[in-house]
């Protein structure tokens, strides 16, 4: 221990250490904004499952499962959603992430998109299935699937963006 | 990040990796124990909405303006085209409102007039608050908006929220500084309607689509496309006589088309009405059917 300096270090190190988690909470709040564009509301993607996923692969130390689920609760009481939902869904993608990351980590980056589809499929579908549970109602599947498609088709630039806040704050 | 040399935590590989898969389940049970209280609807669960909600409203505000502005430098580049034809069709229509303006005036003045005579109460004016929308539930499964005044501007919850001239849906969660409006058009939502003209009673109820389902209408009520369609007052909660919408037919049975264009919402107007609401506390003691 370096008393002052040692102090610093370490405050450094937790703002670093909580990036990938504020990142997906800002995220989470621009989502919310109205953008007031037809029917945009109905396919707004899903950032955080692009966030989680992606943190998890890479990162999975700045991606801890009590971070996961944090992040999901924020969403579900700012969405006005059923509550619990997207942690549930978000903690079953992180742990689906964690087994698999060791396969596809150093794999080509398309590979990685690949494997976020699958993910991202799996996650709404489940999340549509836990909401028509809780509602005792069919949803109509065609809302939920244009979102996932979107969600799917907008990984590679908000990855882009995560490995640019990776590289010049995160770094290590 | 390193352990500090010689300290406790410094766990071996195994027991770590049971901890964290220990920690993974417990955190899984977790949220499904919230999907269960929030079913429950209990009071915690919508202080933690609120709480967030009030912390985030600045910011959501702050966020809302430019894109409100932005679309309204769209809008105004797209009203452009057109404004002559846009002229002639509003002079034409206002040349209409004057009359109905006149006969609106006669009948409110011997409306006044056989109200006297007749001794009625009239029901309490409506206060309002208007609050601009700083949030929309992004999401195929919820219809709520965000709004960003709360009890600190006199926002209750179970107020009327009305758009333009029609209901667009109750104040379901009131924070210090932020409000959720759950809009007519949601899965959960049921409001108590009459038709205008036949005085029919039905139940508006959402679907999450943009035109709510008119339910429960007796089997020979006289409902046609075209009707216009007001809450009825019944269950306390809104004041009758507020505009919902045009009923539309639609397979087999009846929906209503609100007169609200749901994607541009920037204003609502949250009506106070100084109802009660639908649960009241027991009016005196040994009252027998105190609870509702």
């Amino acid at each position: 221990m370096t008393g002052e300096g040692g102090i610093l270090q370490r405050l450094d190190a937790t703002a670093r250490a909580a990036t990938p988690s504020l990142v997906a909470l800002a995220l989470i709040v621009l989502g919310v904004v109205p953008l007031r564009l037809p029917e945009f509301a109905a396919i707004t993607p899903s950032f955080t499952l692009m966030a989680v996923y992606y943190w998890t692969m890479y990162r999975a130390e700045l991606m801890p499962a009590a971070a996961v689920f944090g992040i999901g609760l924020f969403q579900d009481l700012l969405s006005g959603g059923p509550l619990g939902v997207n942690a549930f869904v978000l903690l079953l993608v992180h742990g689906a992430v964690m087994t698999q990351r060791r396969v596809l980590m150093r794999r080509p980056f398309a590979l990685g998109w690949i494997g976020f589809a699958f993910i991202a499929l799996a996650g709404f579908a489940l999340n549509w299935l836990t909401i028509a549970l809780l509602n005792l109602t069919v949803f109509d599947p065609l809302i939920a699937s244009v979102q996932c498609a979107m969600t799917v088709m907008l990984y590679p630039p908000f990855a882009w963006m995560f490995v640019a806040v990776q590289r010049v704050w995160v770094r290590d | 990040m390193k352990d500090r040399p010689g300290s406790v935590l410094r766990l071996t590989q195994p027991i770590r990796l049971w901890l964290q898969r220990f920690t993974f389940l417990l955190l899984l049970g977790a949220a499904a124990g919230l999907m269960l209280l929030g079913k429950a609807d209990t009071v915690i669960v919508e202080r933690m909405r609120v709480a967030a909600s009030d912390a985030m409203a600045p910011v959501l505000d702050a966020l809302s303006r430019p894109t409100a502005a932005v679309n309204d430098a769209i809008e105004a580049a797209r009203n452009a085209y057109g404004l002559a034809l846009e002229n002639r069709t509003l002079r034409e229509e206002n040349a209409r409102l004057m009359q109905w303006q006149a006969v609106a005036r006669k009948l409110e003045a011997e409306n006044a007039a056989l109200k006297s005579a007749l001794g009625f109460a009239s029901e309490t004016a409506a206060t309002e608050v208007t609050a601009r929308v700083i949030g929309a539930s992004g999401g195929a499964y919820v219809r709520s908006l965000l709004v960003a005044a709360g009890s600190r501007h006199g926002v209750r919850k179970g107020q009327a929220a009305v758009a333009g001239t029609g209901l667009a849906g109750r104040v379901s969660e009131v924070g210090d500084r932020s409000a959720r409006v759950l809009l007519i058009t949601d899965l959960n939502s049921r409001i108590p309607v009459v038709i205008e003209s036949s005085r029919d009673q039905a139940i508006l109820a959402g679907d999450n689509s943009d035109r709510p389902r008119l339910d429960h209408l007796r089997p020979n009520s006289r409902v046609s496309p075209g009707d216009r369609v007001v809450t009825s007052g019944m269950g306390g909660i809104f004041p009758p006589g507020l505009p919902v919408g045009t009923v539309i037919g639609a397979d087999g049975g009846f929906r209503v088309q609100p007169p609200i264009d749901w994607d541009r919402l920037e204003f609502l107007r949250l009506l106070d009405f100084g109802l009660a609401g639908p649960v009241r506390a027991p009016a005196s003691s040994g009252d027998p059917g105190g609870r509702p």
